[in-house]
């Protein structure tokens, strides 16, 4: 068994047309766990994906897994590396799930040799363990929100990553399919995946992750447990709401409770509970 | 393993419907091109013109007399072949450029390549410069091409796929109004009918040096642009989904690109602009065999290269001695193909 490896991202600046997008980040994800990377939009968060996948180049920094400057591998090596699960990403072609499964074998084949037995086993146990074996034959573009994600998820098991990357992973989805979502992330992290996952909906952060990011305008403004991370005091300073944790009564569980104006006691006025964040909302600073 | 096997058979199927197709459509060619030589206006039997074709082959027959012999070896063969390669390039890059720019409805006309290789063609023709016809379109396609992309590029500094196509558009537009202009310019009349040629497309005219030229550059560039199907599966789901399956997406567009254009060109230099068997050859071979663009391309040529024999052998024999130029047969064609496309895209 090769041993889970860790993330570290080191002084990483890029650029996207004239902005800087991220800007002088360092954050890291623990090796065979979950990381959140929250903040609101234009934060950074699909940016820091897009650049550990490959999509996108830093102009300064450096990009490190399991010790590994990920600049210095070879496109098709970081591909067997690193895996990028897109929000929302459709295709006009008319492929079965099976087809979309065997796509992430791209970065194992060579371009004169077939897929043999051992990638069909592969994409075939991909299936499997996103429990959509038998989507297989489906075609792609008559599967539901969260099948299709499933589906997808599958793609990126099969490419056999070390490190899997997870944009807005509950995003249009029901939330019956969001809370699979994020269990099959959590069970992959459990079992030695490390998985980096951008999150609008800090509820699942804090429920579903071991280690939270919170980015601000290109930088890191917090990182460590989801308990000392989310504060009302950040949540604030990332969202321009204010926030209040509850404890459920039985289970002892966390969740937010958020508002614009800050509430008085006597008189709440939430906006929405864990789960019903207001997500489209720009920050008031903004 | 062999039940992991059995359990993705949709794989399984596909590789067995991938071999009987290009199997079928290899045979299909063949006969094809055989079947398509004895067909013509002078009457001659299918015997008569295989024993002179076996003659010039070396392997037994006898040769017709000098004028039917002409016919057969000098008009009809070369202008076959011509006719097979010209399709089997202009479908192949079709199926390259839907797969590439993720739209459906793109083939080589796409980029404006066709209209700028006949604005060169056509500028030769009527102000009788002393440059080699070939030479002429290629130059205008490649000046098209590059102001497709310099259009569809400057401002966004990337190559966006649906921004290319409105470029291509606009580019195109332009290369026909410059064309007409040409047209209205010269008075002389001889010229129309080579015009109208180049305009609508015909291999009419094709020599043994068409043939060397057309299937060259499909060997040179074709067959190569062929084993690019895997890198273009991984564009299934866009740019981002590419790059992280380990695909150079720049270098990748601008080398497909660059090569598709400059087949493209070649075969338009020697064929006109004929249409709509980029755009509609591909969609047929994927009803067959699905959209991995593996088998989709060498199969998508194969497929191309019989449609325009039969489109051009009904161009040249349909109406007796009178010639229609084979682009308004794959027009006549296409267009209802074409239809049918875009009423089928909106559903899905």
């Amino acid at each position: 068994m090769r041993a889970a490896l860790g993330l570290e991202l080191a002084d990483v600046s890029v650029r996207v047309g004239r902005a800087h997008a991220v800007r002088e980040l360092t954050m890291s994800a623990p090796p065979a766990a979950l990381t959140a990377v929250v903040g609101a939009n234009g934060a950074g968060k699909s940016t820091v994906l897009r650049l550990l996948a490959g999509a996108l180049r830093p102009d300064h920094g450096t990009l490190s897994f399991g010790g590994t400057d990920l600049s210095s591998l070879s496109r098709r090596a970081r591909a067997r590396l690193v895996a990028l699960l897109e929000q929302q990403t459709t295709t006009d072609q008319d492929v079965t799930a099976a087809e979309v499964v065997a796509l992430g074998r791209i970065p194992h084949l060579s371009a004169w040799s077939g897929p043999g037995a051992d990638d069909r086993r592969i994409a075939h146990d991909a299936l499997d363990r996103v429990g959509a074996t038998h989507l297989a034959a489906r075609s792609f573009g008559t599967l539901s929100g969260g099948e299709q994600q499933r589906v997808r998820l599958a793609a990126s098991l099969a490419q056999e990553p070390k490190l899997l990357l997870v944009d807005e992973p509950t995003n249009h989805l029901d939330i019956g399919a969001q809370l699979d979502a994020l269990a099959l992330l959590r069970e992959l992290a459990d079992s030695g995946l490390t998985v980096l996952t951008a999150l609008h909906d800090l509820g699942h952060a804090l429920s579903h992750a071991d280690h939270v990011v919170a980015l601000d305008s290109g930088r890191t403004v917090a990182q460590g447990r989801p308990e000392d991370v989310l504060t009302p005091a950040l949540i604030h300073r990332l969202y321009g709401v204010h926030a209040e944790v509850m404890t459920h009564p039985v289970t002892g569980v966390a969740a937010f409770a958020f508002s614009r104006l800050p509430v008085v006691t006597g008189q709440p006025e939430p906006v929405g509970v864990s789960g019903s964040l207001d997500r489209g909302r720009a920050r008031h600073t903004s | 393993m062999t039940t992991a096997r059995l359990a993705v058979t949709p794989s399984r199927r596909t590789d067995l419907v991938v071999i009987s197709v290009a199997v079928s459509l290899t045979a299909l060619l063949v006969v094809s091109i055989g079947l398509a030589v004895t067909v013509g206006t002078s009457g001659l039997t299918v015997g008569q013109v295989w024993s002179d074709i076996c003659a010039h082959l070396g392997v037994g027959g006898s040769r017709l007399d000098r004028i039917d012999d002409g016919i057969v070896w000098q008009l009809r063969a070369p202008r076959v072949l011509t006719a097979a390669a010209v399709g089997a390039g202009l479908s192949l890059c079709g199926a390259l450029l839907q797969a590439l720019t993720r739209n459906p409805l793109a083939d080589p006309y796409l980029l404006g390549i066709s209209s700028g290789a006949s604005l060169g063609a056509v500028g030769v023709l009527v102000l009788q410069v002393a440059v080699a016809l070939p030479v002429a379109a290629f130059a205008g396609g490649a000046v098209s091409l590059a102001a497709t992309l310099l259009i569809a590029g400057t401002a966004t500094r990337r190559l966006d796929p649906s921004r290319i196509i409105l470029a291509g558009v606009a580019v195109s537009a332009c290369c026909g109004a410059a064309t007409s202009v040409v047209i209205f310019c010269s008075s002389n009349g001889d010229n129309y009918r080579e015009i109208l040629d180049w305009l609508l497309g015909s291999v009419a005219g094709s020599t043994w040096h068409s043939v060397a030229i057309t299937s060259g550059a499909l060997a040179a560039l074709g067959v190569p642009l062929m084993f690019t199907g895997r890198t273009l599966d991984a564009f299934t789901f866009g740019e981002t989904a590419a790059a992280s399956l380990g695909v150079h997406v720049a270098r990748t567009r601008w080398v497909l690109l660059g090569a598709s254009a400059l087949l493209t060109s070649a075969l338009v230099a020697y064929s006109g602009s004929i249409g709509f068997v980029g755009l509609v050859l591909p969609h047929a071979v994927r009803l067959l065999i699905g959209p991995a663009n593996r088998a989709l391309l060498p199969l998508s040529a194969l497929l191309g290269a019989v449609f325009l024999v039969w489109a051009d052998t009904v161009a040249r024999s349909a109406f007796g001695a009178q010639e229609l130029p084979v682009g308004v047969v794959t027009a006549l064609i296409g267009t209802p193909a074409f239809a049918a496309l875009l009423l089928r895209s909106k559903t899905s």
